[in-house]
């Protein structure tokens, strides 16, 4: 139906269940998705990442409900929802070489469901390819 | 109202926010067979929308809405 690429270069909680649920919208609607994690979010998809920020917010009550309802279980896991999405449909999830490399991470480092680490001209070919480009 | 056919799995995602209930019904549906009837109850206010779409687009078959106090309780047909 369509492919798009999304772009996260924020290991902030709430940017990356954001990603997540866009991600789902787009998987649900048959839409090819291609995700590239840069920056912090690299770090994020480490396995052994360390004990997960709370979801933050300009609005004191925001970040209070929102992270509430996580805790309730009320929210599905960005990572549990990547994880998904996965056998759902057409999800390709990889991480950027740059940081990877300065952080001495490799692939087996990261989540199972990262598929490959690249480079950002692979990024600029699957903005070419891509519908839609979503960044976060 | 009394129904005649089977349900063959139900779940609760009562305790869920969007996209927690189409994704129960996805998955169950993905592993499922084909002519059974799957499940799933929501009290997410975009399930209404969501999952009949969905369920349309992915040419399922909607049996059946069911709208219970403070939730919905839909019934799909795999198909394919």
């Amino acid at each position: 139906m369509g492919r798009i690429l999304l772009v996260c270069d924020s290991g902030a909680t709430d940017k990356l269940q954001t990603l997540a649920m866009v991600a789902s919208g787009a998987v649900t609607n048959d839409v090819e998705v291609y995700i590239f994690f840069m920056h912090d979010a690299v770090y994020a998809l480490k396995k052994d990442a360390p004990t997960e920020p709370d979801v933050t917010s300009v609005f004191p009550e925001v970040a209070e409900k929102v992270n509430q309802a996580r805790k309730e279980g009320k929210i599905v896991h960005w990572k549990e929802l990547l994880e998904d999405l996965k056998e759902l449909g057409d999800l390709t999830i990889t991480a950027c070489v740059q940081i990877t490399e300065i952080l001495g991470l490799e692939k087996a480092d990261l989540l199972p469901f990262v598929d490959d680490i690249v480079g950002v001209s692979s990024l600029a070919e699957q903005a070419m390819l891509a519908d839609r480009v979503i960044s976060f | 109202m009394i129904q005649d056919y089977t349900v063959e799995k139900v779940m609760d995602a009562r305790n869920s926010f969007c996209p927690g209930p189409l994704m129960e019904l996805i998955k169950s549906i993905k592993k499922g067979e084909v002519d059974k009837i799957y499940e799933v109850w929501s009290k997410d206010g975009g399930s209404i929308r969501d999952i009949p779409k969905w369920v349309d687009k992915a040419k399922h078959e909607m049996v059946a809405v069911i709208e219970e106090n403070g939730y919905t309780r839909f019934q799909v047909r795999k198909t394919r």
